[in-house]
């Protein structure tokens, strides 16, 4: 049985698509990976716990994805490397649990961020997105999807938190 | 012998079968024919021949006797060749039903340069009821004289009109005398109710004079409007010209016409239907049919199958070379190869909860009949096994991409169907809701127009229960269309 992250409509073992909503279920096989020059990495709002010297060295995870986050509108590269997990939000005073990626040097107070919203996993060469009962939700390629259920990504895919545009970039 | 008799095509496997494909044929073969099960007398002598049969192959010793004894039909070329692609390379053992699509293509092995232009032999069949009035029959006198000159001077044409009767406007003629064929259609006057049944028999009456396996025989059906109380009389005929090697396809013009009842026709012969809602869509169909016409290697392909107890084929639909859902029968007629491009079928199953011991999995095993008009001997055969492994643990469980890309536009269509069905039987809420996500996908994939018409028909149904006149028809072509594998034979025009 698969449940459609999209809209819990439940479907049989082996189902590509969903047939309620129509969303994807399954990941393609990553068959090429795409070369991105755009600006220099920022490295700052990784959390701080990784500095950039660690970060230029660090070698992928062999035999795992590893995924950049591409910031629509700021035309900035967030590469995330060396975790399997990481949650997306931003930092505010006096919050007790703090996100793995800030953003809000990004205007993530004015797009709708909210302090922890989303996280994003990868396991099985897979990445998938889950949004953390956010205030204002987050989008897949326009679509809204369902908080605390996986939801997979393929390279190239539009997340939405809140307002803000994050596009997803793999490196098989 | 007669190669319709010889073991194999009796347990409907091929030559180099497995032993074990042997033993599955036999069986399911056996419980169909058992005088306990099944009171035909034909079927105790069958059950006999089969009980010989698997004495015979199931020993390796006797089979491979038996095999010299069969001769030339081992060399025979059947002159087309069979892919399959599969959604998953192997299936868990799983207490829950799961779902196996396939993509199933049959390709020509001929190379296409080798001048095989098969000659047609061709019917209109035109509506001319007073709905047809006007600017519509206009367009189509002016489509089928565009047809009458695009054809060769070999070709058979006859052209016929019907309102609540058929009129014979050309009778089945060799394309000599132009002028004369021409001035018969212009005449063509609206008026009068809609009976298809009265065309279609003359039609089909017209190509019965040259019919012949060597020629494309084949009736195009234009019509605007439903036709009552001969549906069962249309579908007969359909089906028994189909068994005579005569292939049907429709074309819809405005909102009346009963599409379901097209599908249905059309399908027995593998054709399939349009809907023309502007005279443009007219001009490029005509175009189109034509040159797939005269571009057919291989007609009347049809599938006779057998699945093991657990699978159930759930859904067929052919992309290529047009777009059309099959019919799910044990013997599915798929429709024609052509010489450019093949035949592409994208097939669900539906597998159930396996036997523990069972390491593979039978989706499907039988034949493909067809037949090719350009070929000495023009029918041919050739034997399609799908199966997939089954196994506790499964560790590859990537998807094909080009599985996943088919089925993407095709879960487009269902939906709309989905849609259309709920709309039929009152559940607007839903229906509605399907609509709104079916222009979700259908914006994502840059298909504005579509997208808007569905829409306003979702908004038109929340409001008035109701689809608008041509809405679900536009919706229903427009999605269909899209199913179109990339690099597909009919370009738009």
């Amino acid at each position: 049985m698969i449940i459609c992250p999209n809209c819990h409509n439940k479907e049989m073992d082996g189902a590509l698509f969903c047939s309620e909503c129509g969303a994807q279920l399954v990941v393609e096989e990553f068959s090429n990976t795409h070369s991105f020059l755009n600006g220099e990495l920022d490295t700052d709002i990784l959390s701080q716990a990784i500095d950039e010297e660690q970060l230029a060295v660090a070698p992928p995870v062999s035999g795992d994805v590893a995924l950049s986050l591409f910031l629509v509108d700021s035309k900035k590269v967030i590469p995330l490397t060396g975790r399997t997990e990481y949650t997306l939000g931003r930092i505010a005073e006096g919050q007790p649990i703090l996100p793995d990626v800030d953003l809000s040097s990004y205007d993530a107070y004015t797009h709708g961020v909210s302090r922890l919203h989303a996280a994003v996993k990868m396991y099985n060469q897979r990445v998938v997105v889950v949004d953390l009962g956010s205030s204002n939700g987050t989008r897949v390629n326009g679509q809204k999807i369902v908080p605390n259920i996986d939801y997979p990504l393929n390279n190239g895919d539009i997340i939405a938190l809140g307002k803000l545009r994050i596009q997803v970039l793999l490196h098989s | 012998m007669d190669p319709e008799e010889d073991h194999y095509s009796l347990l409907k496997i091929g030559r180099n079968a497995t032993s074990d494909q042997i033993r599955k044929a036999y069986f399911h073969a056996a419980r169909l024919l058992h005088p306990d099960t099944n009171p035909d007398p034909d079927a105790a002598e069958q059950f006999i021949k089969l009980q010989q049969a698997y004495e015979t192959l199931s020993d390796a010793n006797r089979r491979v006797a038996y095999d010299l004894t069969l001769g030339e039909e081992e060399t025979f070329d059947p002159g087309v060749s069979v892919n399959a692609t599969y959604s998953r390379q192997e299936l868990p053992h799983s207490s829950e039903s799961q779902l196996v699509y396939v993509l199933f293509e049959v390709l020509s092995t001929v190379q296409s340069n080798e001048g095989l232009s098969v000659p047609l032999n061709l019917s209109l069949v035109i509506d001319r009821s007073t709905s047809m009035g006007g600017e519509r029959m206009d367009n189509v006198k002016q489509n089928a004289l565009n047809l009458v000159h695009q054809m060769k001077a070999d070709n058979f044409l006859s052209v016929v009109s019907f309102s609540d009767r058929a009129e014979l406007l050309v009778p089945a003629t060799r394309l000599t005398d132009i002028s004369k064929i021409e001035s018969n259609i212009r005449l063509m006057q609206p008026g009068g109710a809609t009976e298809i049944y009265q065309g279609l028999e003359m039609g089909l009456s017209q190509i019965r004079r040259n019919l012949n396996p060597r020629y494309i025989n084949h009736l195009i059906m234009i019509t605007d409007g439903h036709t009552y109380g001969d549906e069962a009389a249309c579908l007969d005929l359909a089906e028994r010209a189909a068994a005579e090697g005569i292939g049907i396809s429709g074309i819809g013009i405005g909102s009346e016409w009963n599409d379901g009842f097209i599908d249905k026709m059309v399908s027995f012969g593998g054709g399939n239907s349009l809907f023309a809602s502007s005279p443009k869509d007219l001009d490029n169909f005509f175009a189109d049919k034509l040159k797939n016409l005269v571009n057919v290697y291989a007609e009347g392909v049809t599938w006779d199958f057998d699945c093991d107890d657990e699978v159930e084929l759930r859904y067929a639909f052919r992309v290529k070379p047009d777009q059309s859902p099959l019919t799910i029968s044990r013997s599915i007629c798929l429709g024609s190869i052509l010489s450019s491009s093949g035949l592409n079928i994208i097939l669900e199953f539906v597998v159930h909860p396996l036997p523990k011991r069972v390491t593979e999995v039978t989706l499907a095993h039988g034949k493909l009949k067809m037949n090719i008009p350009s070929r000495l001997k023009s029918s041919s055969s050739v034997s399609v096994n799908l199966s997939r492994a089954v196994n506790d643990q499964v560790t590859d469980n990537t998807t094909n991409a080009a599985v996943i890309q088919a089925l993407s536009q095709l879960s487009l269509y269902r939906m709309q169907e989905k849609a259309r069905h709920e709309a039929s039987t009152g559940d607007i809420v839903r229906a509605t809701t399907h609509l709104q996500n079916l222009a979700t996908h259908l914006l994502s994939l840059d298909e504005r127009d579509l997208a808007r018409t569905v829409l306003m028909e979702a908004d038109h149904l929340l409001k008035k229960k109701s689809y608008t006149g041509e809405g679900d028809k536009k919706i229903k072509y427009g999605t269909r269309a899209l199913c179109l594998l990339p690099g597909g034979a009919s370009e738009p025009a």
